[in-house]
């Protein structure tokens, strides 16, 4: 797991990974899981995150993560844009628990 | 070298300051400088850590007790930079003029995410080579034996502390051969040569100043040492 | 994704997206879970709490501990700041050890994570060989005059840390509550438990 994190570049310091907020550590477990059970190809991902950073230079890293692994997940046909954009908006209209 | 980065027994820095709750680093170009660290490492740009520390240690006295920590490591890095031909201060200077900050530069962002830039591999989990060596010489000093440390250093790089010269001390454990610091932070090598922990007690250190029952164990290299027996 | 998303968007991004593949049974919300346990316990003080409450509760592991720190640590698999050679110190009722680099700031960082900034400071390095006592005290920490403490200047590639005492009254607790008692500062031995 520390060779791919460290493949894509995590922000880490002295080895151990760096979250600002906890959707950071999920979306980063979801892609290691994903890759684990061969949804896709590690490098195929890095390559995609590669293109986010360059594409978006000001944004966060993990905000450059989210989109990279989106675009990855659609480009495989296991999820499509409008389902991620229903999604958002049951979510937003959800009653939150906090 | 007599630098001021070699502190142990040195008198006047008043007290200890803990920080309740600190965070790994207290604003985020210290996190920047660590990651220009990593990514200059893996580069091969640094030499070895003999040499950084030495660029450290060469940083102006003043300097050196007011930076903190991580501008420390950076000083250390400009020097190792511009003296390996990679990059000038003054390209540095023009690079936080123009943006005002060196953290947001598109080519720190790369510099700091090598990995994800250039296919290199990174080194194995075991971080390389290290600095432990095998050789054939075996140890000068035995366990228990009672030995004076060189009373001087030299102008470069060492790893004896002032306040352990012209000391007598015994050898309290054996690590067998590693890189000489001394020679390898100057391009002469790893020469390497055995490695020993020293005790000394306080007295011997701090004369009747030393506290009662306390003493400092040191790792020493062979070649600070000499015998005070036969 | 639109460009420049405010926080909130984003993590609710990030949240659709993963109720969406948990939902397709791509991702089990448990394999996440694990994942980010592995993350957070990777590195940092931690480390070294859990391989002092085993030497605590387990005695045979403990001889070997101190005997051949480098090569017992090896089973804990820890990744990041790598250490050489690690030799683990144990105080007792008649010795305490404190761990200093009065050259530069070198720390046994795979066991304890970044060091804190007082002990790269000038006060710390230049004292603790010279007044360790005196500077314990300050700290908090009075010792008993028949104490004898050691200082462990790191001076080479050989990273220390201290085997703190057992506090007393722990006897009952299980092995994850003794590494919730573990500091930082015991295993650099400005402190006791």
């Amino acid at each position: 797991m520390a060779d791919r994190t460290e493949a894509v570049g995590a922000p880490s310091a002295n080895g151990e990974l760096v979250f600002e907020e906890p959707w950071q550590g999920r979306v980063l477990s979801m892609a290691v899981c994903l890759s684990d059970c061969g949804a896709f190809a590690w490098d195929d991902f890095r390559a995609r995150l590669i293109g986010a950073v360059d594409a978006r230079p000001d944004e966060p890293y993990y905000v450059q993560f989210l989109a990279a692994l989106e675009e990855t997940l659609l480009q495989t046909g296991l999820i499509e844009q409008a389902d991620i954009a229903d999604r958002v908006q049951t979510l937003a209209q959800a009653p939150h628990e906090h | 070298m007599d630098g001021i980065h070699d502190l142990g027994g040195k008198q006047g820095f008043g007290k200890i300051i803990r920080e309740p709750q600190e965070p790994a680093f207290h604003e985020r170009w210290e996190a920047s400088v660590y990651t220009a660290m990593t990514a200059i490492v893996r580069r091969g740009w640094l030499g070895n850590i003999d040499r950084f520390r030495h660029a450290i240690e060469r940083i102006e006295p003043s300097a050196y007790l007011t930076h903190s920590y991580y501008g420390r490591w950076l000083a250390g890095l400009e020097t190792l930079l511009e003296e390996g031909g990679h990059l000038t201060c003054e390209d540095l200077d023009r690079l936080v003029r123009q943006k005002g900050g060196f953290d947001e530069d598109q080519a720190l962002v790369r510099a700091a995410r090598p990995s994800l830039y250039f296919n290199v591999s990174s080194p194995s989990e075991s971080g390389g080579l290290g600095a432990r060596r095998e050789v054939s010489r075996t140890p000068h000093f035995a366990l228990g034996e009672r030995v004076r440390t060189s009373a001087h250093g030299h102008d470069g790089h060492t790893r004896l502390p002032g306040y352990v010269r012209d000391k007598i001390g015994e050898v309290v454990a054996l690590h067998g051969a590693w890189v000489y610091p001394d020679s390898n932070a100057h391009g002469g090598g790893e020469q390497p040569c055995h490695l020993y922990t020293i005790a000394f007690e306080g007295s011997e250190l701090w004369g009747s100043g030393g506290e009662p029952g306390t003493e400092v164990c040191v790792d020493l290299f062979e070649p600070y040492l000499e015998s005070c027996e036969g | 994704m639109t460009d420049q998303l405010d926080t909130q968007q984003v993590r609710l991004r990030a949240q659709a997206l993963e109720s969406l593949l948990v939902e397709r049974e791509l991702l089990k919300e448990s394999d996440i879970d694990e994942v980010i346990e592995r993350f957070e316990r990777r590195v940092g003080p931690m480390n070294g709490a859990r391989v002092v409450a085993r030497a605590w509760t387990d005695s045979e592991f403990k001889h070997r501990l101190l005997e051949d720190a480098t090569e017992t640590i090896r089973e804990f698999d820890f990744q990041g700041g790598q250490i050489e050679k690690l030799v683990v110190v144990e105080n007792t009722d008649s010795d305490h050890n404190l761990v200093v680099c009065t050259l530069c700031s070198c720390y046994p960082w795979a066991l304890l994570g970044l060091p804190p900034r007082w002990y790269k400071d000038p006060a710390y390095r230049s004292r603790a060989v010279r007044e360790p006592r005196r500077v314990l005290s300050e700290m908090g920490l009075d010792l008993p005059e028949s104490r004898r403490i050691r200082v462990w200047d790191s001076s080479a590639e050989i990273r220390y840390m201290v085997l703190p005492r057992r506090p007393d009254g722990a006897e009952e607790a299980s092995l994850e509550e003794l590494t919730g008692l573990v500091t930082r500062d015991a295993m650099i031995g400005v402190a006791e438990l």
